[in-house]
């Protein structure tokens, strides 16, 4: 009968067929989700908006995406054409081992819990973010580095398979009141490359953050906890305020028309964090 | 203890592509037509929902596409699209439950794929991978559905090799168990 190999390949059973078409509609549900998603956070918003008010800390300015009707992509799956594809060059083992694995003799390395070390907290890390450039069209790149030093005295797991994690994001700015949270459907996150931080230890998060029209105004990428995202409706973020945010003005493509939403002063992008 | 993580797939420098490095299979269309089939049965695999896999299948997709100058020149760009595919299964996956959910509230007509056409034994299966930790998941998916080496799934996950290899027969081990007997003596394993 089966092996492992094709009992997976029989569970897969029917594949959509690719269709170029569907990336582009994807883009067009993107930017409806997005709108969508923006419109929910609004309410978020207005209802901070009024708690900070309420509390002194009024003059909270609220930037909203343009409607996503006014954008404009400057290339579409759909205009690309598919023909019969190649095969892509498939690797496979070429060792053989026995076929049978000795009991007890799997070490136990696939644990999410590193031993001694605790979830990451705001609180937790000092450093600097960087970016090779404050200003990028849609489609272009900048670079972003993140040096984080862990300034507590505990060993910290920043990155698990469960929340929270610790992440450089990037995001439109929509949401600067607290409390933080995830506004869009889609954004760009990464995580340490080596998730371990011991007390004292250094590490650096690299990323390019290539915007899609949905940046287009103002994006800010900080280094952020992000919370367990369930069962709230919205993940939730905390910005790591000794880390300065970067703030990036999205311009679309070149030789794109479109109209850039209303701006947000960058100093509204760290707020303080919720807890 | 070498943690195995899925982490941000880095775009490549390209100021040193060399002409050869390219892959010859055509432009970008076609190199994600080629690709969509495994894509999208890993993605399968991995999170257990065909609608949330064509979702990830699809952004992965566009990212080849976004990057496909810098994509084009790689020597393996396949791997690089698994990378982004697992990293977005991992760390994506709440935005597109986000996305789901959005769509479903802002459009009525919205009607998830229907499921109940699968044969039994396939959910079956599909099920008792899910109960796999990812890390297990995605290592018995690239290894067994995707017929890739250690070598290129430790690359593709960014761990070694020898956990690559941990997390292979502790899947299998796993699997063994939730298939259940009936599959047991069927699971012949070719180990690299």
């Amino acid at each position: 009968m089966s092996d492992l190999s094709e009992i997976l390949k029989g569970a897969v059973g029917d594949v959509p067929e690719f269709d170029s078409a569907a990336l582009a509609q994807r883009r067009r549900r993107q930017r409806r989700h997005q709108a969508t998603g923006a419109a929910s956070v609004l309410v978020v918003i207005a209802t901070a908006g009024v708690l900070l008010l309420n509390t002194g800390g009024g003059g909270v300015v609220v930037s909203t995406r343009r409607p996503a009707a006014s954008s404009t992509e400057s290339s579409d799956a759909s205009d690309s054409t598919t023909s019969s594809a190649d095969t892509l060059p498939t690797p496979s083992g070429n060792t053989t081992l026995p076929s049978t694995i000795p009991p007890g003799s799997i070490p136990a390395t696939t644990s999410t819990t590193i031993p001694g070390a605790r979830p990451p907290q705001i609180s937790d890390f000092t450093g600097t973010l960087t970016t090779s450039g404050t200003t990028v069209h849609v489609g272009e790149g900048v670079d972003l580095e993140l040096r984080i030093h862990n300034a507590s005295g505990d060993v910290i797991d920043t990155s698990r398979d469960e929340h929270p994690n610790l992440e450089l994001y990037c995001d439109v700015i929509q949401n600067p009141g607290p409390p933080k949270k995830i506004g869009v459907a889609y954004y760009d996150g990464w995580y340490l490359p080596e998730p371990t931080m011991q007390p004292g230890a250094d590490g650096v998060i690299t990323g390019q953050f290539v915007p899609t029209t949905d940046f287009i105004g103002r994006a800010s990428c900080q280094a952020v906890v992000m919370q367990l995202p369930l069962p709230r409706f919205f993940p939730e973020w905390d910005a790591i305020t000794a880390i300065d945010p970067v703030v990036i003005t999205v311009l679309p493509a070149d030789g794109a028309t479109t109209t850039i939403a209303s701006t947000v002063p960058p100093s509204s992008t760290g707020g303080p964090p919720t807890t | 203890m070498v943690a195995c993580r899925l982490n941000p797939v880095p775009v490549p420098d390209v100021s040193v592509s060399v002409q050869d490095m390219r892959w010859d299979g055509g432009d970008a269309a076609e190199f994600c037509e080629a690709l969509h089939p495994s894509l999208y049965g890993s993605l399968l695999l991995y999170c257990g929902s065909r609608e949330v896999a064509e979702d990830l299948t699809q952004e992965t997709l566009l990212r080849v596409w976004r990057h496909w100058p810098k994509v084009s020149v790689m020597s393996r760009p396949d791997r690089w699209a698994f990378r982004v595919a697992f990293n977005l299964a991992k760390s994506g996956f709440r935005r597109l439950r986000i996305a789901r959910r959005v769509a479903e509230l802002s459009d009525p007509a919205h009607t998830p794929p229907d499921a109940a056409s699968d044969p039994t034994d396939a959910i079956a299966v599909r099920a008792a991978v899910a109960t796999l930790p990812p890390r297990q998941r995605a290592a018995v998916v690239l290894r067994y559905f995707n017929d890739l080496s250690v070598a290129d799934t430790a690359e593709i996950l960014g761990c070694a090799e020898g956990t690559v290899k941990a997390l292979t027969s502790q899947a299998v081990a796993n699997l063994r168990r939730a298939i259940g007997s009936d599959t047991n003596d069927d699971l012949e394993i070719e180990h690299v």
